[in-house]
């Protein structure tokens, strides 16, 4: 069937892609800037708002951080959070979300409403500090993993979408003498892969993103994500120098924009790797996983 | 492909857990690690100087008792094994111990949380408490008070006496150590905070004399602005005049006019003020707004935020800079100086200049002592326990204590010569300086330092870190503005609204704020008239009702 294109639709699209591209643009354009930014001499990017590419084009910013043992060390600490926090994450994730999606579970929906009121409600912020202390995740490294294993929102994502698949496909397999187990690991969770990798995606940026718990917990400097690492360089550098540091730090501190920005780079790009992977499945995942139930 | 893929990702996660489970690296502090991995071997001296202990002829504490502390970024200071100088500390203060960080990121966070849980480690402090916080700690029993009777620790006890640590008593009783920022209780040292940073070598290529008038100070500032094409600098486009900070417009860079700071202020007669507020500071304040109106002050200075002004003044994108003119901060602006133009002589093109006197009107050199942070003890604490720590305060208060933790032992690493430390240790190759304390002993490397005085204000003058030239430069100014027998006129207590409820549920607008929309001000509107729009603001708010309130209240208090 042919399309008659009108002269209406035309301007719609015209507008729609240049609104598309300036949003797209809006997107892109920061971190194109941070990254030519970190290649730049300190001086550049002290002067500079923009450039299309450096003027004098330098990787010592990178040598620099890369010489840090503070960050190589805080990045093998976000890369241990997201691994092992995400393949819990998925594990469990999985098996709750298929009991939940089992229409004969005895208490499924008290289950279920009592997980989604965590959602809205939450107990506060110091009585899950007392929790945390008191169940030994003080300077422990499982505090920026263990309490966040469980995600409620994802569960009741995977949960919509084991629920959507075909339950002839599980009768099958019954029929053929397959249990609970069986089922879900060689039937469903291959059927759901879509809603798998979309799931990961979410665990794995949230992992590699979170830096409250180690705020709060981490003491030892060995255990830092880059996350918190981040975050202090930020903060640091907004200040004043009216501040409690030691005078041989201050003496001799030069505030570097361009070593700023090239962290941000290096701590960034590690997880966005990850988006291409698992592109295909992620919009289909997540909208599927959302409407239906 | 998959299989393979599914393999490496199993191993990748066994490999991980294995990895989270074992103890945690020895991490010894980035920079300060690697510097002590090759520092010279620089144990404590084969005699101490004479502790209580060693005073009593026996050991005084016996086993040494672990104590919890928030410091500044405080794990940095402890390696795994004590180095001499922490050691010393075990020893003579029969004191260990256990650091919690306190930084930046978590500085505000971290301690309330604690508090709300009522989980304060032993002794918080390397954060700013304030009195309204430590009233409420005091209030719910999370903190203890100091003992009536500091006779034991004479250095204490000259600090807690002062008059302007009274206005944080409560209930009669001292809560918290401050940390000063000088070794001399009521050395107002905060006068020589703000200067006038000025381009010796733009000022001398375009013929002008030293300004002796607030009207030569304005001529200077439109030259420069007039003649940017011409001057030295990496940028073209120049200001007269950058403040660091819009406080600094007010709060004592130029002097000329009299007391213009922001903050509640004690006349000599008893009267609390703001003076920013008062009529003669308006002459100031209408000063800034010609030089706004002709363009010759940067108006980037209203966002500036953290180095800015000092980036945009080391570009030579400003003849003037507004800013501290203590070691530490000339240094800061000297190196980012290096960056930018490191072919011109810091030294040689940069001069501090004094803010021009104005007849009739009394100058003001002084502004109050104050301090940066301050600690306070949890209730757990026991007498005992307290008693030991005060020691390792009054201690670290002294001088002795001071300059210990900032260059290490005297006679073994540093000594003192004609007014200024000559480091005894070996050269760092990384630095090409001296190693000082915080390379030698962990224990100085990190915030530890932090719970007494602050000696980066104590010691910047003589320390070797910063170049002499820098350190003469602010030598100078410091003994243009202390001079024997000098009457200052402003010495006064600052006192913040806290004192009285009444006064801070006004919520008074900020005299910064206030001074920043009249001075930007570019339309018709006379002088006269946007004074009068301003006093009508803050009368409206109840300036002068809160004027009496806090007189009475600090009354009160001081007299």
């Amino acid at each position: 069937m042919r399309h008659e294109r009108t002269i209406g639709g035309t301007i719609a699209n015209i507008c729609i892609y240049t609104f598309l591209s300036l949003f797209a643009l809006s997107i892109i354009f920061p971190f194109y800037n941070m990254v030519i930014l970190s290649l730049s001499t300190f001086a550049d990017a002290a002067t500079t708002r923009f450039v299309p590419l450096p003027a004098n084009l330098t990787f010592e910013n990178y040598e620099r951080i890369f010489a840090d043992p503070q960050i190589l060390t805080s990045f093998w600490i976000s890369f241990q959070n997201v691994v092992f926090g995400t393949s819990m994450a998925l594990v469990i994730t999985v098996f709750t979300a298929y009991a939940l999606s089992r229409r004969n579970l005895p208490g499924r929906k008290f289950m279920f409403y009592f997980m989604v009121i965590t959602m809205f409600f939450s107990a506060g912020l110091v009585p899950w500090y007392l929790v945390m202390v008191n169940l030994g995740f003080v300077n422990n490294f499982w505090v920026m993993t263990v309490p966040g294993i469980l995600s409620t929102f994802n569960v009741i994502l995977v949960r919509n979408y084991f629920m959507s698949l075909p339950e002839s496909i599980e009768e099958s397999a019954r029929i053929d003498g397959a249990g609970e187990f069986i089922i879900m690991w060689r039937i469903i969770v291959p059927l759901s892969m879509p809603i798998m990798a979309t799931v990961a995606l979410f665990y794995a940026v949230g992992f590699w993103n979170s830096w409250f718990n180690a705020m709060i917990f981490i003491q030892d400097r060995s255990m830092i994500p880059i996350a918190l690492v981040l975050r202090r360089l930020v903060i640091e550098n907004s200040m004043t120098i009216n501040d409690p540091m030691g005078l041989a730090v201050a003496a001799q501190l030069v505030h570097s924009r361009a070593l700023e920005l090239a962290t941000v780079t290096v701590a960034t790009i590690p997880i966005l790797l990850v988006y291409p992977f698992l592109q295909r499945y992620f919009t289909k995942g997540i909208i599927l996983g959302a409407v239906k139930a | 492909m998959k299989k393979k893929l599914i393999s490496l990702l199993c191993l990748l996660l066994v490999f991980s857990m294995v990895s989270a489970c074992a103890p945690a690296a020895d991490y010894d502090g980035g920079a300060v690690g690697d510097a002590a991995t090759e520092q010279p071997d620089s144990g404590a001296p084969d005699a101490l100087p004479e502790t209580p202990s060693a005073a009593d002829g026996e050991s005084r504490w016996g086993e040494p008792i672990t104590v919890s502390v928030s410091i500044w970024e405080g794990s940095l200071s402890f390696g795994t094994e004590p180095c001499a100088l922490y050691s010393y500390i075990i020893e003579r203060f029969g004191l260990k111990f256990d650091p919690i960080d306190i930084d930046w990121g978590n500085m505000y966070e971290l301690p309330l949380l604690w508090a709300a849980a009522d989980n304060l480690p032993d002794i918080v402090g390397g954060f700013d408490l304030g009195r309204a916080t430590m009233i409420d700690w005091a209030d719910a029993g999370l903190i203890r008070s100091l003992p009536s009777d500091l006779s034991r620790w004479p250095t204490l006890e000259s600090w807690m006496n002062t008059a302007f640590l009274a206005q944080h008593t409560y209930n009669e009783q001292n809560w918290l150590l401050p940390r000063p920022d000088t070794l001399e209780p009521m050395m107002e040292i905060t006068s020589l905070a703000r200067g006038i940073v000025n381009r010796r070598d733009w000022r001398e290529q375009l013929g002008i004399p030293v300004p002796e008038t607030m009207d030569d100070l304005m001529d200077m500032w439109q030259a420069f602005s007039d003649n940017s094409a011409d001057l030295p600098g990496a940028a073209d486009t120049v200001f007269g005049v950058l403040p660091a900070l819009p406080t600094f417009i007010l709060d004592g860079s130029i002097t000329g006019y009299g007391s213009t700071v922001a903050s509640w202020s004690r006349l000599p007669n008893g009267d609390m003020i703001i003076p920013a507020f008062e009529e003669p500071a308006s002459k100031l304040l209408f000063f800034w707004r010609e030089a706004f109106n002709r363009g010759i002050m940067d108006p980037d200075f209203i966002t500036n935020v953290g180095f800015m002004d000092m980036q945009a003044f080391a570009q030579g994108r400003a003849g003037t800079v507004l800013r501290q003119v203590v070691p530490i901060h000339l240094n800061n602006i000297h190196n980012h100086w290096l960056e930018f133009q490191p072919g011109i002589d810091f030294a040689s093109a940069i001069e501090i200049l004094q803010s021009p006197e104005v007849p009739g009107t009394t100058p003001v050199y002084l502004s109050g002592a104050g301090f940066w942070s301050s600690t306070v003890f949890s209730d757990r604490l026991s007498d005992e326990v307290l008693e030991r720590v005060l020691y390792f305060f009054d201690w670290a208060f002294s001088e002795e204590g001071t300059f210990t933790l900032m260059f290490g032992f005297e006679g073994q690493d540093w000594e003192m010569v004609d007014g200024e430390v000559r480091m005894l240790t070996d050269i760092n190759p990384d630095t090409d300086m001296h190693f000082n304390a915080r390379d030698l002993y962990t224990f100085a490397g990190g915030g530890m330092f932090d719970l007494a005085n602050w000696p980066g204000d104590v010691v910047q003058w003589f320390t070797p870190v910063i170049p002499q030239a820098v350190r003469e430069m602010a030598w100078e100014n410091r003994n243009r503005v202390i001079v024997p027998g000098r009457e200052y006129t402003w010495r006064h207590a600052q006192v913040g609204a806290f004192l009285v409820p009444e006064v801070l549920e006004m919520g008074l607008p900020s005299a910064v704020d206030e001074w920043i929309s009249v001075l930007t001000d570019t339309s018709a509107t006379t002088d006269a008239e946007l004074w009068q729009q301003l006093q009508n603001r803050i009368n409206a708010a109840g300036y002068e009702r809160a004027k009496d309130l806090m007189t009475a209240a600090v009354a009160e208090l001081l007299d």
